[in-house]
Order: C-alpha cells, then structure tokens, then sequence
C-alpha cells in the first residue's frame, strides 16, 4: 500500500502549490538559446567586459566541450540540452542603480513577494542585500556604509569592471576550471552573481545577503560568487533562492569560491527553494553546483545549508584545509519530497596539521523522493593531529521515499582522528502521540518534532534566516507523514 | 605514455585468457574494473596485469603446515584448483553430503544449471573470470532438518608456487531447518605470486542456521579476489566470520542477501595490512523481505606501508519494514604511511527501519597506554595488550584454535 | 464525568480489557490498582487515544460525548490529559516551545484567542512553582536528558498548564524517591477541585498516602474485580494481587 492510500494528507500536501511560483512580468532582454563561441562573446560584450575576462571564459568554454557529465551520483533525470538553453537574460528595464529607490517597482514587488522584501530587510537593518534576477544583480544595498569600511560588495560583472584585479587574482583559484563539468560550463557562461572583500582585520558589520532568482522561462542561472576575507577580517554571507513555477526543467549551475586567509572567519548560509518541480515530477530546477572555500593558517569557514527545493539538487560545499589549525564545518538540513532528488554533502580535505571539521547533516525524505548524503573525510599525511567528527541523521517521512549515506573516509596520517556516525529511522510513533496527547495537530506534531530534529543545523543561522527556515520545514512537510 | 582503451583491452583479454586457460573467456560485456567504477574507486586491479599466470594442470604439494591439526573436523583439501583426496575426508552421513563439486557435478549435471555461472558473474569482472576459469572445490548439501554443525568442514585451498591461477568453486546448501559450520581455509606458498580467485556460493533455507569462517592466511605475493554470496530465507540464520590474517593483495566481496522474512545475519571481519599490502572488503546486505536483522563489525589495523579498504553497504529495499541493521567500522593506523579508505553506507527504501552505522579511525589511546606502562608493562607489550582488545571483538566468533592463530600473525607484525 | 461500559480491548490477538466498567463523578479522584499485566496502562492508553489499541466491545461517555469517537488531538482539545509512564524525548523542541505550541493549538481549536506571551510566561512561573521544575529544566528539550523523577515532574508541569478537565496519571509514582513522589503529589492536590476529576493508576498504596483517592478499584485479567474507599489500598497492601486473583 502507498503512503498516499494512507494518508490523505500526504495527497493534499503533494498538490499543494509552490508558494513562489509566480513570474515577474518585466520585459527581459534574452540572447537566443545555444552555446558557441559567439554566445560567450555576445555574452562577454554586453556585461561590457574586458579582453582577459572573454579570453578566460573561452577557455573554460573549450575545457567544458572535452568534458562529460558526471553521472555517480543517486540521482535520475533525463540529461539536459545545452544549446536549448538561453545563457543570458537580463531585466531589459535595467539601469545603472544606486540606492534600491531606483528599483524597478516590478522587481520590488517580487522582492516583497518572496518573503524577503528589501524594505524589511533594510528594517532588520544589519543586512545588505545583492539581487540576483535571472542573470544580472539588480541591487546592492548599503554600499556605501561598507565602502567606509573598505568593504567591498558588489555584483560579480561590476566587480570584474571596478575591481578586475582583486577577481583575476582569486577567480578560479579555488574550484579550477576543470574541476568538474558543470564548474566548467559556470565558468564559460557565468552572467552574474556577487563578489566580496573584506580587508584585513575588519569584522563586517551586517550580513551580506544575495537573492537569486530564476524569472524567464528556458533560463539558465549561473551565478558566480568569490567572497575573498583578507587576514583576520570576519563576514557572515546569506544566500536565498527562489524560482518561478515552469514545466520545464530549469538548471542553476553557480559556483561560490571563498578565500579565507589567515585567521578570518566567514560564514555562508544558504537557504535555499528552488521551485521543485510538481506532485509528478515536472518541471523544477536542477540544482548543480560547486562551493568551495579555503583555509589559510587558523581560518574557519562554516557551510551552513536549508535545502527545501530543487528537483534535482546535486551540491557540496567544501573545504579545502590548507592553513595550520584551520577549521571547517558543515550543517545542512535537506529536506526532500514529492519527486524531489538530492545528493548533497561536504568535503573536508585536511592538509594542514590540527585541523578541525566538523559535519552535521539531518536529511528527511518524504513522499517519491530520494534524499542522499555523500560526503568525503580526507586526511592527507601532512594532517598531523587532525580531527573529524560527522554527524549524519536521516528521518524518513513515507514508506515511499529512500535515505542514503554514502561518506567517504580517507585517512593517510596515524594522528588524525575521524569519528562518523549515522542513523536512519523514521518519525517516532511514540514523540507525534506524545505531542496529538497534548492537544497539537499532527501538521503541527510533525513541524515541532522535525524542527527538534533539525534544530543543531537551525541554530548556526543567523537570527532572520532561522526563523524563514523554519516556517520552510514546516511548510515543506506538511501533511506528509505516510 | 597512457595506454589507449583499445590496447588496454587487447592486454586484458590476452592476460584473461592465460589466466583462465581458456582461448575466449566470456565476460558478459564487463569490462576491467579501474578506479573510475565506484566499487573500485581504491582499488587498482591492474595490479593483476603484471602477473604472468595460469591454472595448473596438476596440484602441486600442499603445505607441509596444515591448518588447526587437533581440530575435529571433516577435510576437503584442495591444492591449485585440485581436489587431494588423500588428504581429505568427504563422506555422507545422515544424508548430508560433504564432498566435491567436481564429483557433484559427474552424478547430477543439473547441478549446473541450478548454480549457473554464480550471481556476481554477470556484474563484476573477477567473478566472471572466476567462471571462466571455474575449478574444483567443495560442494556440501545438508537436507531438512538434518543438523550436522557438531562437527565443523574445514575446506582448504591452497595455491603451491609461482605463476599459477586458481579459481576454486564451492557450494553449500542447507535445506529447511539443516545446520552446519564451514570453516574455509585459503594459504599459499611463499614462492606464490599467482592469483587465488575464490568463489563461495550458500542457499540457506528456511530455519537453516550456517556458520561459516573464512581465513585468509596467505604468505608470498599471491593475490586474492573472492566472491561470497549467501542467500538466506526465512528465519533463517547466518554468521560469517572474516579474518585477513596475511595476504599481499585482496579483495573480499561478500554479498548476503536476506530473501524470506525475519531472518538474521551476523558479520564479523578484520584486516591487517603491513608494508607493501593491500586488503579491500566489501561488503553488501540486501534486505529484501520484513523483520529482518543484520549486525556488522569490521576492524582494521593498517602499518606502514599498508592499505586498506573497508566498504559496507546495507540496503533496505522497499517494503521490507521493520529492519534492524547496525554497522560498525573501526580502523586504527599504527604508523605513518598507512592508509586506510572507508565508506560505510546506507541505502534506505523503507521507512519503518532502524539503520546506523558508525565509522571511526584514529589511534590507540595514549593514556591507555601509559596507563599500562606505569604498571610496568614495557611499551611494545602494551601495544600488543591493546592491539589484542581492539581486535578481539572481532574475532570472538572464530573457533578457539582458528582465533589463536589469527591473533599471532597479528601480534608478529606489531612486534616487528 | 467519564463513565467506561463493558469496555473490551486488545492489542494484536491478545484480548487484554474483557469488559471493564468504571465510572467517574465530576471532581473525584479514583484510583486503579492491580497486578502487572492487568490492563493499567492499556486503560490509559485507550483514554488517550493510541491507536495500537482495538476497542472490539463497549463504550466510553466523556461529558455525554462518546470519547471512541476522537482522536487523540480531540480528546485532548477535551480536556483529557495523560501523564505518561514513560515520558518522551523530543531532542531538540524546547518544554516551552512545546507548551506554546500545545497551548495555541487548543486554544485555536476551541475557537480562543491565543495567549499572550506575557501571560504564558507568568502561567509557566506559577505551574513550574508547584512541582519545583527549575528553569533549566524549562529551557532544556522535551524530557531529553531528564532523571526519571525529573520527566515526571514535568508531566505534572505539563498537566498544570494545560488544566486538563480530567487528568489520567499512569504509574506517576514509578521510579519516583520520597521527595520526588512528595513533590509530585503535592502538584497533583494542589490542582484537584470540584470540576477536575483524576484517574490514579498505580501498582502501589504509597501514592495514595499523598493523594488521597475517593475510591479504589482493582483491576485484574482486564475488568474491575473489587471496588471500595481508600481503605482498600492499604488492604490490598497488606494482602499482595495474589489474594485478588483468588478472589476472581
């Protein structure tokens, strides 16, 4: 017997509508779908950007055509077509912004409607925010009260424009090229996406948050992000993410690059909805992409990730331990349902000696969906006295839906030290009675006891973000017990 | 300069059809495993390229040392893929039947097509060269009810000297309720550099309980690819007992697959590699029907110079509610330029389940052993003392005798 | 209050209530007392709704309302409160997160306004004073890590804030030392008026030394074989199960 047979609820909740799919009627300047050589120039010409950055591109477009799509991981779907694929679409309506006054009122209403509105944001006060829309970033807020302190916070194209040698120097120095195929493809066609800088010794004073969204049909969105934190600086980075409601598959394939040198700190949330396809499976996004940082000497990055949607999530954000005594962390809640898939995880690679990692994943699958955590532990040799512990817990929500581990451990120094541990079991029978006996609903048993469940991971997000996250589980789960 | 697939393929079938002895071995389709196929992600087959091998025509000696002398035991002795029946002690007894699988199959052909070419044939490369080249070993059928566990099978297979490829074949089927213990013995010589190609198939029936313990005490530079699968129906019971006490280089497969409900498996294993060795066990349980329960425990210890791979896989498939699984995975590495890879994993079609599998790797502890040592225990005597309790879980299920002799070739190395 | 007809139950093929009759006057406490595997704590568990259990036989009135009827969130939207014998973990859902949460979902079924935070947090104050649960333990999860005389307390907590119409407590007293079940009990008296009734299941007379029941039944092989005041405790006491199970 189905989940569905069960549970009626499970029906309401797999028809329920994608709270973001609606589409912003804004006149979008496209380049006809196709990938050439041509695509990348015209592309490159109307970002306005300069020769190194073409030549660059065109590279990576040429290491991309040897390369193949990965297929390891568990995740199904039929393989996309590249030169169906529109590789540029801008608000036509786009002028040079200064403050978000000069947003186009369109756009803001999205914003609003996202939940994320600048308006509130600017209240909240202590988060400056970059709009990505389709391809191009549309707003950057607070610049000036970062530019003060020597902060810098922009959109990736006018990054490369105002400050080309900073993103020469660190672009591509932490996912190379070839890394893997769609980090290739990211590099030939990226549109947009945000860069920025922290000097020494600075402590950021706000978040800096980045909106991304998906608005033209048959879009791709290739963002690209470098966060460079200059010595001893500290900077906490959001990301959110929506798209609208489509048929067709839509692919998201962004690369975020974080440099983290000696003794800074950054923090990057994600938060991610991605529209996550229908009850049967059409339509969503498949989401590919490449994150990774790098720690010099005493450096931390924490990962931390809300994965609600996408049809297809295929994502590891990384570290690269490279500095004496630097550390790493990852928390990820991904919750799968529907038809969704997700393979997501981390890497640690711990060159340097007492490094430290750490990883949590609370993966909850419910009704079709398949949700798999695949995560890699690498001590090298050098790794003296380096230490790993991993966490990753799966609850099932439907006798419907898979939940898989996949780690991979990789230890060559006699010093180190990796602790994994994994378990996988469903909703407790005896918690939801526990909680229906206290007088609450099952929706709001389930909402309480997955939030309990996954509340390690909600507490590493900033303040505005956990609260969002939280209504998202909620919202993401509804009706699904099976 | 990289070979081309094409030469490669070309060098692959020219050393397959020496190693077999066969002029076209089938292989289905599979091709060579290399690190790009994620069940050899570690592994490097083409080790196996460089050796020049092929079956014997006739056995060669068997060990002067033979394995647990006092033990009582019923013996198949099998020496190079031959049966050595001077040396072997098959016989009948309650209507069981301990025996060849050469002879097996001379009176009931049909027996063939029953077992057909194995069932990793057609999925992994060595087991269809393994059928390929498929020679004699033991054949042990216990029909209902019958309980013949009092007195353990020891089944020997041994590879004698150099340049020879053996790929024995054995069978082992315990109808309804039938009990028994196995206790399967591989060694080689010290001039051996060949290649032991091990195939070990079990039909364990409804109420059937099997023990079985693998040994793996193989000196030289012989390699060792084996390839277990057990099928077991329901409330049905099994333990397999794995200990790579010696060997050079080696890939366990072993593959239970749970078929009729409730039924329970136990698996225990440990590997120890030193200076220029390499071990790699995988391992897979299928859950396929309800309220089963497995439990597994595998332990590493890797010098330097030694790798290892340990790669455990429960799968839960759908339907098959109420699973108890639990893994375990230990691993410590005693010095520097030991590698261990581990990758223990979950893959879950079921909600109603309990799975969990815990992985950890480091070092002993040195408060441990300084503990000992203000007791006045000399260092090295410490470390043998903890080398001892950290593997001891995992070979508690070996008979005394085959336990004794697993823990000294331990305790040799770290000694050294 | 509540009244239980001919009552029959089991759990898989195993019949464990045959017919149990039991009822209870607005503002009484009764007390059920019986051997192990009498059908105690499946009583409680069919007062509370859990599925596992098939009714197969009889009826249970709440208030004039046929309480088979609902489910166990309605049951408890009622007014029906179990304090369980094995409180549950929740790792990671604060006791008060969880008593909010409970709270504004039987209010907002009832059709009230939510409460305010100021006045949730003054009830929290006053509730938690009665069964001396300190603030840590407010703040930590759900019985996470909680002694077994701590998680009791808790339900007592639990039940004070939720003022239950009827209260079903399930061997309270096990596990409990002195001060615990002195602690406890006292929670339990001081909520005990003439509106509220109480259902007291327990193995043993020493909680009724604290709350003094009005009347005693004793259950064995899944019915009430004996019915009287609170002297029947300490008669029983005296005498051991064995004496009932001769008497049956």
């Amino acid at each position: 017997m189905s989940a569905s047979d069960q549970n009626p609820l499970l029906d309401e909740f797999t028809q329920k509508e994608y709270e973001f799919g609606f589409t912003t009627d804004i006149e979008s300047d496209r380049i006809p779908p196709g990938l050439t050589d041509d695509t990348i120039r015209l592309l490159s010409a109307k970002k306005e950007e300069p020769q190194w950055m073409l030549d660059w591109r065109l590279k990576a477009f040429e290491t991309w055509k040897t390369m193949e799509e990965p297929v390891w991981a568990h995740v199904d779907y039929t393989p996309l077509d590249y030169q169906k694929i529109c590789y540029y679409a801008a608000p036509k309506s786009k002028p040079q912004l200064d403050s978000l006054d000069d947003v186009d009122p369109e756009m803001r209403r999205t914003m609003d409607k996202l939940g994320i509105s600048t308006e509130e944001q600017k209240r909240l006060n202590n988060v400056a925010v970059d709009f990505v829309m389709d391809s191009v970033s549309v707003s950057t807020s607070f610049k000036k009260t970062l530019a003060e302190k020597g902060i810098i916070f922009c959109s990736m194209g006018e990054a490369i424009r105002e400050h080309g040698k900073l993103v020469r120097k660190y672009l591509g120095s932490v996912v190379p090229v070839k890394d893997n195929f769609f980090s290739a493809l990211n590099s030939a066609v990226f549109t947009d996406g945000s860069f920025c800088y922290i000097p020494p010794g600075v402590r950021c004073p706000m978040e800096l948050s980045t909106y991304f969204r998906i608005n033209a049909s048959g879009t791709g969105q290739f963002e690209r992000t470098l966060i460079v934190a200059d010595k001893g600086s500290y900077v906490s980075y959001l990301e959110g993410c929506t798209a609208p409601q489509r048929d067709e598959n839509q692919l998201h394939a962004a690369v975020v690059e974080i440099v983290a040198m000696d003794e800074s700190e950054v923090k990057y949330s994600t938060v991610q909805n991605w529209y996550p396809g229908d009850a049967n499976g059409v339509g969503g996004v498949y989401n590919f992409v490449t994150k990774r940082g790098i720690c010099e000497t005493r450096a931390k990055i924490s990962w931390t990730q809300v994965e609600t949607g996408s049809a297809i999530t295929w994502k590891y954000p990384s570290c690269i331990l490279k500095g004496d005594h630097s550390i790493g962390e990852f928390y990820s809640v991904a919750v799968t349902s529907g038809r969704q898939q997700a393979d997501t995880g981390t890497k640690m690679i711990h060159l340097g000696k007492g490094t430290h990692s750490t990883i949590i994943s609370k993966g909850i699958s419910a009704g079709r969906s398949q949700n798999s955590y695949r995560g890699l532990v690498q001590m090298t040799a050098g790794a003296d006295n380096a230490r790993n512990f991993s966490q990753c817990d799966s609850l099932l929500m439907s006798d419907t839906s898979g939940a898989h581990t996949f780690p991979y451990i990789e230890i060559s120094n006699p010093s180190a030290k990796v602790e994994h541990e994994a378990t996988t079991s469903r909703i407790g029978e005896d918690q939801m009675f526990y909680c229906l006996q206290r007088g609450m609903t099952e929706e709001q048993a389930i909402g309480l006891i997955v939030n309990g469940y996954a509340k390690e991971v909600l507490n590493k997000l900033p303040m505005e973000f956990a609260v969002e996250a939280q209504k998202l589980l909620a919202i993401s789960l509804e009706g699904s017990v099976g | 300069m990289l070979a081309t697939k094409e030469d490669r393929g070309v060098k692959v079938a020219a050393w397959a059809a020496e190693a077999t002895g066969r002029t076209n071995p089938d292989f289905a389709g599979l091709t060579f495993p290399t690190s790009r196929d994620e069940r050899w992600r570690y592994t490097r087959a083409s080790n196996m390229l460089g050796r020049a091998m092929h079956p014997a025509t006739a056995p060669g000696s068997a060990p002067a040392q033979r394995p647990l002398p006092n033990l009582d035991a019923h013996r198949l002795v099998f020496v190079d893929g031959h049966f050595m029946a001077a040396l072997s002690t098959g016989v009948t007894l309650d209507g069981a039947y301990i025996g060849t699988w050469g002879e097996s199959i001379k009176a009931n052909p049909g027996l063939l097509k029953t077992w057909g070419r194995g069932a990793f044939a057609d999925k992994e490369w060595f087991a269809a060269l393994q059928a390929e080249g498929s020679q004699d070993g033991a054949c042990i059928y216990v029909p209902k009810g019958v309980d013949i566990s009092s007195k353990p099978i020891v089944v020997e297979h041994h590879l004698s000297g150099a340049g020879i490829a053996a790929h024995p074949r054995n069978i082992v089927c315990l109808e309804a309720g039938a009990k028994a213990e196995v206790l399967l013995w591989t060694s080689a010589s010290a001039e051996a550099d060949g290649l032991m190609n091990l195939a070990f198939d079990a039909r364990v029936d409804e109420k059937a309980e099997l023990k079985l313990e693998f040994v793996q005490d193989e000196a030289g530079q012989s390699a060792h690819v084996s390839h277990l699968h057990l099928t077991q129906a329901a409330d049905s019971k099994i333990e397999v007992h794995t200990a790579t006490a010696r060997a050079h280089w080696l890939r366990n497969d072993l593959h239970i697959e749970q078929i009729g409900e409730r039924a329970n498996a136990t698996f225990h294993g440990c590997f120890a590699p030193g200076d220029g060795q390499f071990t790699d066990h995988h391992t897979r349980i299928d859950h396929a029907m309800p309220d089963g329960t497995s439990s597994e425990l595998y332990k590493g210890l890797a010098f330097k110079g030694g790798k290892a791979v340990f790669n455990g896989k429960i799968k839960v498939h759908q339907d098959a509610q109420r699973i108890e699984a639990f893994q375990k995975n230990s691993n410590i590495l005693l010095e520097r330029g030991a590698t261990i890879y581990a990758k223990p994993e979950l893959e879950i079609y079921a909600d109603d389940v309990r799975c969990s599998h815990g992985c950890t790797t480091g070092q002993f502890d040195e408060e441990a052993v300084f503990y000992l040592r203000s007791r006045g225990m000399p260092e090295a005597a410490a470390r043998r003392l903890l080398t001892q309790a950290f593997m001891a879980e995992s070979i508690v299920g070996l008979r005394p005798e085959a336990r004794e002799h697993v823990e000294a070739l331990f305790l040799e190395r770290i000694h050294a | 209050m509540l009244k239980i007809t001919n009552l029959h139950a089991r759990i898989g093929d195993t019949e464990i209530l045959r017919g149990l009759n039991l009822e209870i006057a607005t503002g009484e406490v009764h007390a059920v007392m019986g051997p192990n595997g009498s059908g105690k704590s499946t009583l409680a568990s069919i007062l509370a709704g859990r599925d596992d259990y098939e009714v197969t036989q009889g009826s249970i009135e709440f208030n004039g309302v046929d309480l088979l009827g609902l489910d166990a969130t309605e049951r408890a939207v009622a007014g029906i409160f179990l304090a369980f014998q094995y409180p549950v973990e929740i790792p990671g859902v604060s006791n008060m997160n969880f008593l909010r949460t409970a709270i504004g979902s039987i209010r907002e079924q009832k059709g009230q306004d939510p409460i305010s935070a100021k006045d949730f947090l003054a009830k929290v104050k006053r509730c938690a004073q009665l069964v001396e649960l300190d603030g840590k333990l407010r703040d930590r999860s759900v019985n996470e890590g909680f002694s077994g005389g701590e998680k009791k307390r808790n339900e007592i907590f639990q039940m004070a804030m939720l003022e239950p119409m009827f209260a079903v407590l399930d061997e309270t007293d096990s596990g409990l030392d002195i001060d615990a079940l002195r602690i406890v009990s006292a929670g339990v008296n001081a909520m005990r008026d003439e509106k509220r009734s109480f259902l007291v299941i327990t193995h043993y007379q020493r909680l009724l030394d604290h709350i003094v029941p009005d009347r005693v039944h004793v259950l064995a092989a899944g019915q009430i074989v004996r019915s009287g005041g609170k002297e029947l405790a300490l008669e029983l006491e005296e005498k051991g199960y064995d004496w009932v199970k001769e008497a049956v």
